[in-house]
């Protein structure tokens, strides 16, 4: 693969930086990569090699090319960063038959930055804002920790267009939902537009693999005005697997003028709710659905993650006081037609049992809890279909194959 | 917490007093000798990162500091313990409350990297591939290589043997044009034992060395044992080091990517450090005995890479069959290391050795399934049947 006509260029409504990718042993077209902002955070946008290989680095890997070359001086920490990453998701997913234990891992050709230039500005840090639990419990728990005078405190809330077209339709509204939030936190709401996680567009792709690449891609774009960005774990330890982003990953897109930090591991969904709950402009601005179609609504109040959420709502007895959800209230049918439980959902669930119990919500709790069982008969069956395979599994490779 | 000159240079010290467990007092200390004596302060954060473990360990509700400590460095200690809370314990374990005075917030300082180094392969391979990749201007370039006494408190302890590889580690490193930084320390101390050490402490007792000279460091590297595929649980690990780090000094763990053979090959293209490698448990950091298992395996590795034969810090030039079959005992924490060199020796005509050691990893590998058949059966057992089973198993093994 190549990185070429990296370029800057003013737009309407503020400013864009681009390259282009051309696959070389993959049979995939030409494709123009951007990141772009408006006016007010036009001048911080700078046309930064590190973004344009960040992006790349992952597809190349995923579609075997043999190299990725920038003619461009790159930071080594990001280099040895990349290298890292990559050899990390062959490893994770070698076993799956994605990628075997040989290979290849494309080589980075491109110049090496000496010494980045210095900074004087004080460092600003920033944070990914979807709306979410995960980024409005990053902020929050931000504010508890950290004064505002420490260079970790955050000063910009990034939030993204581009990321998942249903979302990417209410943007206005997402947006201007969390203006308010954002001034109450003392935090600059930056909008960002990006192609980049469309580089190869697949929904697994981008969970097990490419989200952290595409969130820090777009935020080197941004360096060193922003010099660091936190993005929310979504699994707490006891849940952690190999994921796009993950707390062994996300630190290796790092440059030395921009840190990227894995945050929040020891915080549980649960306890991201909790800390929210008490924070009336995130109660009602929360806005975890993917699939919106409620007009004034942010969330459609039926899928596995609004019926997650206000299930989590319902233990602090905060769902009917919240506007972010049309309903007052939850019925064990939503739970049940609602939730379908899978290894990425699964996580969420055991720790809601035991508060909706002691809320007195036995009827939820009693639903929650069949679903967790039916899960688990679930991947028992799935299991011992594997296992009565194997017999024949070894006979067919010992015996037959001799034969 | 106080800094004194001594004798030699200079201490930074400080008293722990334990509340929830009958040990007595401890004064811990780091001390540099003269010619560093402005690299150390009494840092508080070097006391709390060297207190934090042990007192998780041993149940302490807290950990009480009269000092400003960085929000960075207290929420990072939390997650520390909730890992090894994971790892090891009780998931009911509290957590040890960090009681600061207030939260610092440290003013930017020049950039200054440094690197924790024993004399072993991961140290050497570290510095070696640092200067492959990065410009001396970069800040990320480590100027000062530092080595602890004090840590391995089962190895050679006698003063004379750390001085004498100090000076001969120095000229070796001053070859990279980095400057070799001794600090002595007592804050193993505060919990001897080998399996807590080596399990959970290793990595915050050198990050809490770090602190004690984050005067002058901006960041300290740790060097990976493991490589990612074979990560374990383990006091030094990528999904801790980092959270030992404050705002004004990173804590970093390098080199993850790399397998031990890739590290060995890179340290092969330096004549000088790879006649200084010091990997013997026993001795260190004094000569290598050549039989022991780590011995043994670091010259299969040098004989892989060509490199045993001009080695003078081994006793000899060439590994047979029977030293291999005598002194390696392979368990989980080895097993890649070994399995990486079969196809590479094969490849070079040590077929000897190659069928050693792969004798050796099937017997662990069968000794890994019994265990493992074990583990389910027990399970199975107390879930189904009420640990009957084994209570049977104990019965007729007495009578038996």
């Amino acid at each position: 693969m190549k990185i070429t006509d990296l370029k800057s260029t003013k737009t309407e409504t503020g400013k864009r930086v681009s390259a282009v990718l051309q696959w070389e042993d993959s049979d995939r077209p030409e494709q123009e990569i951007y990141v772009a902002t408006d006016e007010p955070f036009a001048a911080h946008l700078r046309c930064n090699p590190h973004t344009f290989l960040t992006a790349a680095a992952i597809p190349a890997l995923r579609f075997g090319e043999q190299r990725i070359a920038i003619e461009a001086e790159i930071d080594p920490a990001l280099l040895d960063g990349l290298r890292v990453i990559m050899r990390l998701l062959r490893g994770w997913y070698g076993r799956y038959g994605r990628y075997g234990t040989d290979y290849p891992l494309p080589q980075i050709e491109s110049g090496i930055m000496a010494a980045p230039e210095p900074v004087t500005a004080p460092p600003k840090a920033a944070f990914l804002m979807s709306g979410g639990i995960d980024s409005l419990a990053t902020l929050r728990s931000n504010r508890l920790a950290f004064p505002l005078a420490h260079p970790r405190a955050f000063h910009t809330a990034v939030i993204i267009k581009g990321l998942q077209p249903e979302v990417d339709d209410i943007f206005g509204e997402l947006f201007a939902s969390l203006l308010p939030l954002a001034a109450e936190a003392g935090v600059t709401l930056m909008p960002v537009r990006s192609n980049i996680r469309y580089i190869y567009d697949s929904w697994p792709f981008w969970a097990d693999e490419f989200e952290a690449a595409v969130f820090s891609a777009i935020i080197h774009a941004f360096a060193p005005h922003i010099s660091s960005l936190t993005i929310g774990t979504t699994y707490d330890e006891p849940y952690l697997h190999p994921h796009g982003s993950h707390p062994l990953v996300d630190h290796h897109y790092s440059s030395s003028d921009m840190t990227i930090i894995h945050d929040d591991i020891t915080l549980s969904r649960l306890e991201k709710t909790v800390m929210l709950a008490d924070w009336e402009l995130a109660l009602h601005n929360m806005r975890v659905c993917n699939f919106p179609d409620n007009g004034d609504v942010l969330n459609c109040g039926r899928c596995e993650k609004c019926v997650r959420t206000m299930l989590a709502l319902t233990t602090l007895s905060k769902l009917a006081e919240s506007r972010a959800f049309a309903a007052d209230d939850i019925s064990s049918d939503l739970v049940e037609t609602g939730v379908q439980l899978n290894k990425t959902s699964y996580p969420f669930y055991p720790e809601l049992v035991r508060p909706l119990q002691q809320c007195g919500r036995y009827d939820l709790a009693d639903a929650v809890q069949k679903k967790l069982r039916d899960y688990g008969l679930e991947k028992q069956k799935r299991r011992l279909k594997r296992v009565s395979r194997q017999p024949l599994t070894l006979f067919r490779k010992k015996v037959l194959h001799q034969m | 917490m106080q800094l004194t000159d001594t004798a030699s240079g200079r201490r930074a010290s400080a008293v722990i007093i334990w509340e929830d467990n009958e040990r007595p007092s401890q004064e811990i200390f780091f001390e540099v000798e003269k010619p560093f004596s402005a690299w150390i302060s009494a840092n508080p954060h070097a006391f709390l990162v060297a207190a934090i473990i042990p007192a998780f360990h041993h149940q302490e509700k807290r950990v009480v500091i009269d000092a400003d400590i960085c929000p960075r460095l207290t929420t990072g200690l939390n997650t520390v313990m909730a890992w090894l809370r994971y790892w090891f314990y009780d998931q009911d374990k509290a957590l040890v409350q960090i009681e600061a005075r207030g939260e610092r917030v440290s003013p930017p300082k020049p950039a200054r990297a440094g690197l924790f180094f024993s004399g072993g392969v991961d140290s050497f391979a570290a510095l070696q591939i640092n200067r492959l990749y990065y410009s001396r201007l970069h800040p990320d370039s480590f100027r000062n290589v530092l080595m602890i006494y004090g840590q391995n408190i089962e190895s050679d302890t006698r003063r004379e043997t750390f001085r004498q590889a100090v000076h001969m580690l120095s000229e070796v490193v001053a070859e990279k044009d980095a400057t070799l930084v001794p600090v002595h320390t007592n804050i193993r101390s505060l919990e001897t034992g080998s399996r807590f050490f080596l399990y959970e402490f290793q990595g915050a007792i050198m990050a809490s060395v770090a602190h004690a000279l984050a005067a002058r460091l901006s960041s300290a590297a740790i060097a990976s044992s493991d490589n990612m595929v074979g990560l374990r649980p383990y006091g030094s690990h990528p999904l801790l080091d980092p959270h030992y780090g404050s705002a004004d000094l990173w804590i970093d763990h390098t080199d993850m990517a790399l397998t031990r053979l890739d590290k060995m090959k890179h340290l092969a293209d330096w004549p000088s450090g790879v006649q200084s490698i010091r990997v013997c448990g026993a001795n260190w950091p004094g000569a290598n005995c050549g039989h022991c298992e780590k011995c043994v395996r670091t010259m299969l590795e040098l004989l892989v890479v060509g490199a045993l034969a001009i080695n003078d810090a081994f006793p000899d030039d060439d590994v047979s069959a029977e030293l291999v079959l005598s002194a390696v005992q392979i368990d989980s924490t080895v097993d890649a290391y070994y399995q990486e060199m079969l196809a590479p020796l094969l490849a070079m005509g040590r077929s000897d050795l190659a069928q050693v050691i792969q004798g050796k990893l099937d017997q662990f590998v069968e000794r890994q399934k019994r265990a493992h058949s074990r583990v389910k059966i027990k399970q199975l057992d107390e879930k189904y049947l009420h640990g009957n089973l084994s209570r049977l198993y104990r019965t007729f093994k007495v009578i038996g």
